[in-house]
């Protein structure tokens, strides 16, 4: 079980880029986090495991306050070393453009074993042969060959892969994987989708899966997080929220997404714009672009309170719409 | 390697190398002076008929184009003339010279590439903190300061107030040698502050730019990934971000000797150091032409080659040029 | 009678706006700490140029006692070899490498610009060309090539060293300034003027110089700097003036003449040191003023 309550205030003005997020990922559950882009999702994910950019030990251009639990202890109470041994082995991260996460100038196969070379002492001989068996497991073809090639000689679906093969080496027991399939062709975002699928039925892991696409998080996950402008604004059993979405921001989103079998030609969108960091919207972060908005709700912050069972959201007129 | 890189590299230099020759050679010319008549009203106890002799030698008295091909020839075969100054050939005189100067560039370029490299991607991952601000502005600083006269400070202090290092000069005139261990140690004993000079103005500048290439990388992706994959930090430091930093540098390397020429120049008047550089200033002061003209000739070259040399290593090192 | 109105308030406009963005520069700049001492200092500076005469207390080229003295409260930096005071030569020194600095800078500002534009702006062949021509000269280690030019046009001449420090030195503004160049040329409002049927020298006057012109005031800083820089090293070599001794002029003599052993066989410490510490300060404060407005420059400029 890991569940993770984070509050994060970030800055670099201060600007709070994420406010009061409370996120749960069980053991074995897919849970999904959608958002528009930009409303914090990499963040929180980054956010997590410490790994904010830029990297390095001066003074930082963010803070990070709140709790993240990972089996009963809170990442942020821990030391960087015991940090450090956690990621990479127990909980790992997949990027969303594998091309820019993977560095150019090191070999492929050496970038693969990392995870384990940072963990634990093993001879060459044996971790090479680990990692060209993983990244058989993620159907790389060619392994054998390849792994000694550069990040550039691969196309981004088997940089993906590759990725995805770092990630597992450890047999870590959470992923997080933040879009990982936002810049890959449709064909492509099928295969690492369904990789994915299998991956975590085979190594039977828990996951964090991040994205702006309704249909990723339809396929794979079990329970989603609606996150916008920093905030969690709905959450609950993905059949829930695809069927009853309660909030009007993710009745809006399933609204717009274009579906092959309806009658609608036009598509319907969401008046507005998404808001930039730093939010200062009063009250609801939503109420400039919603459709059912009232005078309380430019005034009075909505917190998360339970509509249905096991269905959260953060609108003051729940009931009435 | 690619054949067709280094073939193409040397091309430029040599293209570089001619243009550079025959601008010398044209803008001596232009000037309407014979070289001769300068050296005539200076020393009258030159005998004429030598002076006759060198005329015709170098062809002064035939048309600009015939000089020109006498130039080349006599290029090509070594000859640059003779210097009334030091009453010996031109070349033999830069030979003598060049291996200190040589001396002098390499250990300080080599030496300022670490320092710089390590100092710079530390200041870079320590960016914001004290120890960042304060190093990067004693750089700036360092970087306004005219360097001869960081040297003639240094000069001031460690030879004269506290005298641990030698005046002048690259070895103690007129010492026997008991071995080569001796030699040496004379040798490095009389280059240490010409050298420390050297490397505060390449570690001033250098430092700077690899801290600034360092701050870039490690606002990419894939160290947040390297990160996340539980790297430890040295690691990370070192083995990621410094590689992708330096590959920017290594360009700049490549540029580099020709700059450190300059450096060289002053550095070793200051310290009466017996280099080209110094020989380049006695020419000058001393108004002789051909040393002058055979030393920037020769200078020339070394620096071409030397950064053909650099180039080369270059294409060795990025893996990207490779392929 | 209306046109002539029209162009008069045109004009009124732009100098406004100049004007504006002057004093909002201007509101930006005074929040920086480092960017008001480089200020302070470079105006302390020209102030001594200017007032050269008032502050010093002797005429430098005269000799007003014997040689090698140490300071005192008479010669509050000694004197040099000949008996000069030297920190009369420093106060009139300041006229002189400033006006080098500048002067070179200027002229190497503008040839940069020259080239820069004109190969940004035509491209193609001419491009090419010119920066190839740029190449072979910016490879080439400068000091050397400025001794050589001096060497054979004429030493001890400020205005020869002028101009070989800008015939040197114009490369690096040349770049930039063609690059910059280039990423204007391709934007819409330059495309739409060319459609209105606008011709070159129009594009070029209206648009592409006003947008590099805040680029052209930064580099112009740093050149100074490098170009006094260049100036106190060629200085030192003997290649200046001793008409009118800059601050590396006067480092020369120390080298040269005896500075090394005045002080009683000891070096003459306080006529080594203090020159080069003007030269330090001054190229300080410039480097200064030319980040600080580098800082503000910038993202100005991503902004619009």
């Amino acid at each position: 079980m890991k569940s993770l309550k984070v509050s994060l205030i970030d800055d670099a003005g201060p600007k709070t880029i994420v406010e009061e997020v409370d996120l749960s990922v069980h053991e074995g559950e897919t849970v999904g986090l959608i958002g528009p882009s930009g409303a914090g999702k990499t963040v929180t994910a980054k956010a997590i495991l410490g790994v904010l950019q830029p990297i390095g030990a001066g003074k930082r251009p963010w803070s990070v306050e709140g709790e993240a639990l990972f089996r009963g202890r809170d990442l942020y109470r821990m030391s960087e070393e015991e940090l450090r041994r956690l990621r990479g082995n127990e909980v790992s991260v997949i990027f969303q453009k594998p091309a820019g996460s993977l560095n150019p100038i090191l070999e492929v196969g050496e970038q693969t074993g990392e995870p384990v070379d940072a963990h634990e002492e093993i001879e060459r001989q044996r971790l090479r042969e680990m990692v060209i068996d993983h990244l058989g497991k993620v159907e790389l073809p060619d392994a054998r060959r390849r792994f000694r090639f550069f990040p550039h000689q691969f196309s981004g679906g088997e940089a993906q892969r590759i990725m995805i093969a770092s990630a597992l080496i450890c047999n870590p027991s959470l992923i997080i994987a933040d879009e990982p399939t936002s810049d890959l062709d449709v064909t492509v975002q099928r295969q690492v989708l369904e990789l994915l699928k299998r991956v975590k039925e085979a190594f039977s892991l828990s996951m964090l899966l991040i994205t702006h696409d309704l249909g990723v998080i339809a396929e794979m996950s079990d329970y989603v997080y609606v996150m916008y402008a920093g905030r969690i604004i709905e959450h609950g059993d993905v059949y829930e929220i695809f069927e009853e979405p309660t909030h009007p921001f993710t009745r809006g989103l399933l609204r717009s997404a274009p579906r092959i079998d309806s009658d609608r030609f036009e598509l319907i969108g969401m008046p507005g714009e998404l808001p930039q960091p730093p939010y200062d919207i009063s009250g609801c972060v939503f109420h400039p672009r919603c459709s059912y908005v009232r005078d309380v709700c430019r005034e009075k912050k909505p917190t998360l309170t339970e509509c249905r069972p096991g269905h959260h959201v953060a609108c003051l007129r729940t009931g009435e719409i | 390697m690619e054949l067709a890189y280094i073939i193409k590299r040397t091309a430029s230099r040599v293209i570089t190398f001619i243009v550079v020759i025959s601008l010398i050679f044209f803008l001596a010319r232009s000037t309407g002076t014979d070289p001769f008549e300068r050296y005539l009203s200076e020393d009258p106890r030159i005998p004429l008929a030598q002076i006759q002799r060198l005329r015709a030698k170098f062809g002064l008295d035939k048309p600009l184009h015939l000089q020109y091909l006498d130039f080349i020839k006599n290029t090509l075969q070594g000859e640059f003339g003779y210097s009334l100054y030091y009453k010996r050939p031109v070349f033999d005189k830069v030979m003598e010279c060049l291996p200190w100067t040589l001396f002098l560039l390499s250990i300080s370029i080599i030496l300022s590439t670490i320092i710089s490299f390590g100092v710079g991607v530390y200041f870079a991952w320590k960016r914001g903190t004290k120890t960042d601000i304060l190093g990067t502005n004693f750089c700036m600083f360092i970087r306004s300061t005219p360097h001869f006269w960081l040297g003639m400070i240094l000069l001031l202090v460690f030879a004269y107030y506290y005298p641990i290092f030698p005046l002048y000069g690259a070895r103690t005139p007129g010492i026997h040698y008991e071995n080569t261990f001796e030699y040496i140690k004379d040798i490095l004993y009389h280059a240490a502050l010409p050298l420390t000079t050297l490397l505060l103005r390449q570690v001033g500048m250098y430092v700077l730019y690899m801290r600034n290439s360092t701050v870039e990388v490690l606002g990419e992706d894939y160290m947040v990934t390297a990160k996340a994959k539980g790297v430890p930090a040295r690691s990370l430091m070192f083995h990621h971000a410094a590689r992708n930093a330096m590959l920017p540098m290594v360009t700049v390397t490549a540029m580099r000797f020709g700059f450190m020429v300059n450096g060289a120049i002053l550095t070793e008047t200051v310290f009466s150091y017996p280099g080209t550089g110094r020989l380049i200033y006695t020419a000058i002061t001393n108004d002789d032409f051909f040393l002058l003209q055979g030393t920037f000739f020769i200078v020339s070259i070394t620096v071409l080659v030397a950064n053909l040399i650099a180039d080369i290593i270059c294409g060795w090192l990025d893996p990207r040029i490779k392929i | 009678m209306t046109e002539q109105k029209l162009v008069v308030s045109r004009t009124r406009i732009r100098l406004n706006q100049f004007i504006d963005g002057a004093r909002e520069f201007a509101s930006i700049y005074r929040n920086s700490k480092p960017g008001l001492l480089g200020i302070a200092l470079l105006l302390s500076f020209i102030l001594t140029a200017v007032f050269a005469p008032f502050i010093s207390p002797y005429d430098p080229y005269v000799r007003v006692d014997r040689p090698f003295r140490p300071p005192s409260n008479k010669y509050l930096l000694g004197t040099n070899d000949i008996g000069q005071d030297i920190l009369s030569e420093l106060i009139y020194g300041t006229r002189v490498s400033l006006t080098i600095g500048f002067m070179a800078a200027l002229f190497t500002v503008v040839i940069g610009t020259l080239v820069g534009v004109v190969s940004g702006f035509l491209g193609g062949s001419v491009d090419e060309v010119l920066m190839r021509f740029t190449d072979v000269i910016m490879i080439l280690p400068n000091i050397p090539l400025l001794i050589l030019l001096m060497a054979i046009f004429g030493r001890q001449s400020y205005f020869i060293m002028i101009l070989a420090i800008s015939i040197t030195g114009w490369t690096g503004t040349a770049r930039m300034v063609r690059s910059s160049t280039i990423s204007i040329k391709e934007r819409t409002y330059v495309e739409a003027s060319k459609a209105i049927g606008a011709g070159e020298g129009h594009i070029i006057l209206k648009h592409i110089l006003p947008n590099v012109s805040p680029l052209i005031i930064a580099t112009m800083i740093y050149q100074v700097a490098g170009a006094m820089m260049s100036e106190a090293g060629l200085s030192f070599l003997g290649l200046g003036d001793p008409g009118h001794k800059s601050w590396g002029m006067v480092l020369h003599y120390a080298q040269t003449n005896g500075g090394w052993y005045a002080n009683q066989g000891y070096p003459a410490w306080w006529w080594i040191i203090p020159p080069g510490l003007l030269i330090a300060l001054t190229i300080a404060s410039l480097v200064l003023i030319g980040q600080t407005m580098e800082e503000i420059i910038n993202p100005r400029l991503r902004r619009r």
